[in-house]
């Protein structure tokens, strides 16, 4: 866990760009973007559906990045609704048969792979490699361009976090976007009466539970910028000159990451990653946070939470437990791999207890008048206490709530075409233990 | 491959070792799987030939001869290579190989590895990273010479050798000095064994291995066991067993190795066992590191069945090459091709019905013919044998099964109808395939209709038909079905079907309602005279309806003409002449032999007037006009025409003016909007001479509409429209002709006025 003298040092880091853009991430909700309906502010948007079948239609549009570029893309969207970006969240139960019914309106064919599903089905018989001839053409049978169409089916055996991604010249397709994540949960889920979750678990292992308000997703992506305006210029790119410029959360670059699902200033971006949590209680607060990682970009990337470790409980789908030995591991910096999964149960706890009156950091505070501070900060290292800033400071904390940044710490990828402080960031916030006076 | 020599292991060959079947994977849901259609192109994957040792006890002894020699790349690239080859004599085993060949032990023998260094310009050593024993070599070998090492193997695993410590020594790697080394297990982990080693080539460092800087190196190439796809070639595998899958990761990037429709469970890494295996899709393997996985085979994996091992950065391409505008797919790429499959799983399910018509459905009396599919492909992959039908749980009756023996075969039978009565039907259709099962029972509804549609609202518009020379005949049919076709018809009954065919107003006869209309040419009608047209129509199950009829009353479209040829004004409805000075006359003819002079001598207005038109939304008039000299000061100006909205009080909706201008004279017309306000054309210059004039007025459709109209023509020609007038409450009753005021104490003459003509649609002309 980071000190407090440590949270100042990060606030340091908060550069202005925060000004611009913290008045709007509060908790205050957002509008829904490409996706239909209303969508909760935070945390994991599943995109369900009653018989588990889901209309994937290719769509195309674009992306803004916070130094102002915007970048074609294609995708896949549910139904009719309009291009975003990343795909949905397609989330099903355990023992569901998934049928994914893909329609293409692009002018080149193309198909989804499910790595992690066995037996997938395409339009009834076993999903193939294509070959033309001798040449590889697709790993799974495709949606023909222009108006296609393709049924996948599989039997969702596994609960899990998954990548779907196009296995139709993937160099290129699938850093175009068309990716997106499948969340199998598990058959000990308890629901109630109106179908809400209220036993939360990742697997079906009782060490796997987490609290069902604080589910997050974080899918990673890279982007090279020029690949994107070969394909929408009509030019062939060449491959040997991938160099990613931006690195996404959710289809976000920091500081977008931080913003509402849905936020309206970025419509086809419309999942959030900032993790919302309350420090743990043995009654209030016992269970943690589920963190589901995914990696569908071109490289590695070392994601590194402050504030606590993560336990990595599974990878792609496969609980870290070996009969009744609990194999799981913490880990400060989760390197996940291109085409993996990994997810994390990541909780805060006041160990410490800091407390002005009863308990005083054992250090002299700096005077205001000696520190640096981001506009994330309270003025006080007390979680929940609110305590003047130095003169001139823009403050935007609302309740003495904490702020740790969990970013790549591969550090050019927190840059987003050499704007640093962008790319893959986002934060965590720990509200003070309720109640409390957040809004 | 090489033939092997010495101890009798293999790990680098595909190594079958029959022990129990290990591994189901969950099939889908209640469906069995077809087997795929095709076999994964080109030739199965060649393993790494083992390296050729001589054994002494537990003494292994292998030489390793580091040469200069090529690869060749799927594009046809040749790429000089550094790699090593084995054996005593070096003229006998050939050229340089990258990886190196295995070399394959045993825990717990010796291995005495003698370096032989051909390499030019090269000091070469070896490292063996993971093994014990061994004082790193920093000095290596210069060129022609020899070197041995000599450490023990006491751990089963994968590990790596390579170029070691010299200042070349990350080149030397680089160019494929590295190779396998593989402690093989007591016993062994899984059914059969895999070797892939894992490497990257940036052409340019090849090509300039000693000055290249090393700080661009950026691979354009990636290998799996020196060969990229398609050249890495498949691997087989056999259902029901398991896969040791050994990765070994000789190049500089991490790989993250994804295969597509199995798990891996890692159980080694570096050559140190985990305690706990670790369940994934993907294999994940830092440079230098090895990583060993097991993979088990579905039991029920059909023949052929091709699981891809993709790099799952999707940096699948070599160099760039493409096919067509398509990234070609290349790269660390390979599959487990299923080569001996597993028994299918038995038939349980009986084939899908689908695709059921009747036809003609509805119907009033004719046999149907039922026609389907049946398909296997999904619930089994047997064919179709034979298949049943039955009418509102009537009892199973047999249809023809089109094309057995077939996975999918057309179905049909010929359904009598007579016994049925009227209303919809259940027709249940099932299948059976070769395995005796009967598929799930689907249905479709046949309808018996035996009572024809109710034909109403004939209408025909217009009617009386104005000199329009066609007209729109319309009409409604009912139906419990689908309305199928309507006719019309005049005078005696041609009988059903003989009729001029009616269409649907949507476009398409396909609802048990349907608008119908028709267009009717009345052109050779006579003015007067009266038509009887018919109509009926007919349901989807062929029933004609009884006829519906409107009487249409041909009639001219002409309101009113008068060319004062009778030498009088007593085709007029009134003259208004207080002074008398208006009359017929032969020299103010215009057209024919008369014409109306009209004497202007004060100020006092005349004209004839037309009462004929009757609430007129449109209306045209043509007249002759000669302003026959008449002496008028320049800017005098008085009307010559109007339409008017009342045959008494009223308001001109529309009137002509006439004036001097200068020398010439003009006229131009107005039209009235409800608002009172006259909007006015032009004035348009006439010469002093007959002129044909002629106004064409529209009101306005309703409120807001604004689509009235007037235009002006004069000689025949076209000279100005007025549109968009809001003008939707006026009509013409009557028809003013004449200077029928405004007439100005410079104007002073006789002008001439003839052949007046007036029509509701259509345009007069000269």
């Amino acid at each position: 866990m980071n000190s407090p003298a440590k949270l100042i040092r990060i606030s340091k880091h908060l550069t202005l760009v925060l000004v611009l853009v913290l008045a709007t991430i509060a908790l205050n909700g957002g509008k829904a973007g490409a996706q239909t309906g209303t969508m909760p502010p935070l945390g994991l948007v599943c995109t369900t559906s009653a018989t588990a079948t889901f209309n994937l239609t290719t769509q195309t549009g674009y992306i803004q990045e916070p130094d102002g570029n915007v970048i074609f893309m294609w995708g896949f969207s549910e139904g009719s609704t309009p291009f975003q970006h990343p795909g949905p969240v397609l989330c099903v139960n355990e023992g569901d048969t998934v049928t994914v019914n893909l329609t293409n309106t692009l002018a080149e064919d193309v198909s989804i792979i499910f790595p992690g599903q066995e037996n997938v089905l395409a339009n009834g018989v076993l999903a193939q490699p294509v070959f033309s001839g001798t040449d590889l053409v697709s790993l799974a049978p495709v949606a023909a361009a222009n108006g296609g169409t393709v049924t996948y089916t599989f039997a969702a055996t596994r609960p899990g976090t998954f990548i779907y991604e196009s296995g139709t010249e993937p160099a290129k397709q699938v850093n175009l976007g068309l990716f997106g994540a499948l969340v199998v949960r598990p058959a000990m889920n308890v629901y109630d009466a109106q179908g809400n979750l209220v036993e939360a678990y990742a697997y079906n292992d009782p060490d796997t539970r987490y609290n069902p308000a604080t589910e997050y997703i974080l899918i990673m992506s890279d982007i090279d910028p020029e690949l994107h305006m070969a394909v929408e210029q009509g030019f062939l790119y060449n491959m040997n000159r991938y160099r990613a410029r931006y690195w996404l959360y959710n289809g976000r670059s920091f500081p977008d990451t931080i913003m509402s699902n849905g936020a309206d200033f970025v419509p086809n971006q419309p999942y959030g990653a900032l993790i919302y949590l309350h420090p743990y209680d043995p009654v209030t607060n016992p269970y943690p946070t589920l963190i589901r990682q995914l990696n569908v970009g071109s490289m590695d990337y070392p994601h590194h939470p402050h504030g606590n470790h993560g336990r990595l409980i599974a990878f792609d789908g496969h609980l870290l437990k070996s009969g009744a030995d609990d194999t799981s591991f913490e880990k400060f910096t989760v390197t996940i791999h291109p085409g993996q999964t990994i997810d994390s149960l990541f909780g805060w706890k006041d160990t410490e207890g800091w407390n002005p009156t009863t308990n005083p950091i054992p250090v002299t505070i700096p005077q205001l008048q000696d520190l640096t501070t981001g506009n994330l900060y309270s003025g006080s290292p007390y979680l929940g206490s609110l305590e003047g800033l130095p003169v001139g400071t823009q403050g935007l904390n609302q309740c003495g709530e904490y702020y740790h940044i969990a970013h790549s710490h591969a550090l050019h990828q927190i840059t987003s075409w050499g704007m640093v402080t962008s790319g893959h960031i986002t934060f965590a916030r720990i509200d003070p233990p309720l109640p409390n006076e957040c809004p | 491959m090489k033939t092997r020599k010495g101890y009798p292991l293999s790990t680098g060959a595909l190594l079958l070792v029959v022990t129990a079947l290990l591994g189901f994977a969950a099939w889908g849901p209640g469906t069995a799987i077809a087997a795929p259609v095709a076999q994964v192109p080109g030739a199965a994957m060649t393993p790494l030939p083992d390296a050729a040792c001589t054994l002494a006890g537990t003494t292994r002894t292998c030489h390793l001869w580091a040469l200069a020699g090529s690869l060749t790349m799927p594009t046809g690239a040749s790429i000089p290579i550094w790699g090593f080859t084995d054996g005593t004599d070096l003229a006998a085993n050939g050229a340089a190989q990258v990886p190196g060949p295995v070399i394959s032990a045993n825990p717990g023998d010796t291995l005495v590895i003698v370096l032989h260094n051909q390499l030019a310009g090269q000091t070469v050593s070896l490292h063996f990273p993971g093994q014990e024993g061994l004082v790193p070599d920093l000095t290596g070998v210069a060129t022609g010479g020899t070197k041995t090492y000599t450490f023990p193997v006491p751990n089963s695993g994968t590990f790596l050798y390579e170029a070691g410590l010299t200042s070349g020594g990350s080149r030397q790697v680089a160019m494929g000095l590295f190779g396998p080394l593989v402690v093989a297990d007591s016993t062994p982990l899984a059914d059969q064994e895999v070797l892939l080693v894992f490497s990257e080539i940036d052409p340019d460092f090849n090509a300039n291995p000693v000055s290249f800087s090393l700080l661009q190196f950026a691979p354009q190439y990636w290998l799996i066991n020196g060969k990229a796809y398609p050249d890495t070639g498949w691997i087989g595998v056999t259902a029901g067993q398991t896969v040791l899958v050994r990765y070994l990761n000789a190049g500089v990037q991490h790989r993250s190795l994804g295969l597509l429709g199995l798990s891996q469970s890692i159980v080694r890494k570096d050559g140190a066992a985990l305690p706990f295996p670790m369940g994934a899709v993907l294999a994940a393997i830092p440079p230098g590191q090895s990583v060993d996985a097991t993979v088990a085979v579905p039991a029920t994996a059909a023949q052929d069945t091709a699981y891809a091992l993709y790099d799952a950065s999707m940096r699948q391409h070599n160099n760039n090459q493409h096919l067509g505008t398509k990234v070609a797919f290349g790269g660390m790429l390979t599959f487990f091709q299923v080569t001996t499959g597993g028994a299918p799983p038995p038939d349980t399910t009986g084939p899908q019905v689908a695709g059921l018509g009747l036809s003609p459905n509805p119907t009033n009396n004719s046999p149907v013919t039922l026609t389907g599919t049946a398909n296997d492909t999904t619930t089994g992959g047997g064919t179709v044998t034979a298949a049943l039908y039955q009418i509102d749980g009537g009892g199973w009756l047999p249809m023809t099964v089109t094309q057995p023996p077939a996975t999918v075969s057309g179905l049909s039978a010929s359904i009598p109808t007579a016994g049925l009565a009227v209303g919809p039907h259940t027709v249940e259709v099932q299948a059976q395939d070769n395995a005796g099962n009967w598929g799930a029972i689907v249905s479709t509804s046949l309808v018996i209709d035996r009572t024809g549609p109710n034909v109403s609202a004939i209408l025909a518009s217009p009617n009386p038909t104005n000199g329009s020379p066609t007209i729109t005949l319309t009409g409604t049919a009912t139906d419990g079905s689908n309305i199928a076709a309507a006719e019309w018809f005049e005078g005696a009954d041609p009988g059903a079907g003989n009729g001029t065919a009616m269409a649907a107003a949507d476009g398409a006869f396909n609802s048990p309602t349907e608008n119908l209309t028709a267009s009717v040419n009345v052109s050779a009608w006579a003015n007067g005279s009266s038509h009887t047209l018919f109509v009926r129509a007919r349901d989807a199950a062929g029933n004609w309806s009884l006829t519906g009829s409107v009487v249409v009353v041909k009639s001219s479209d002409q309101i009113f003409a008068d060319g004062f040829e009778s030498g009088n004004f007593s085709a007029w409805s009134s003259e208004f002449d207080a002074e008398n000075d208006q009359s017929v006359t032969a020299a103010a003819a215009l057209v024919g032999t008369r014409g109306m002079a009209s004497v202007i001598d004060n100020n006092t207005a005349m004209y004839v007037q037309n009462n004929s038109p009757v609430a007129e939304a449109q209306y045209h008039a043509r007249f002759y006009f000669d302003p026959n000299s008449i002496p008028m000061a320049n800017g005098n100006a008085h009307f010559i025409f109007a339409a008017r909205s009342s045959d008494t009080n009223g308001v001109e909706v529309a009137r002509v003016e006439f004036r001097k201008n200068g020398t010439t004279y003009q006229v131009r017309a107005s039209v009235r909007n409800d608002a009172g306000q006259y909007i006015n054309t032009a004035w348009y210059t006439i010469s002093d001479a007959p002129h044909p004039i002629e106004i064409a007025w529209q009101a306005s459709t309703g409120p807001g509409a604004n689509n009235g109209l007037l235009r002006l023509y004069i000689d025949g020609a076209l000279k100005q429209t007025l549109s968009t007038v809001d003008n939707d409450t006026l009509r013409v009753e009557a028809a003013r002709l004449g200077p029928l005021a405004g007439i100005d104490n410079g104007t002073r003459g006789t002008e001439y006025y003839d052949a007046f003509v007036s029509t509701r649609l259509n345009y007069i002309g000269p």
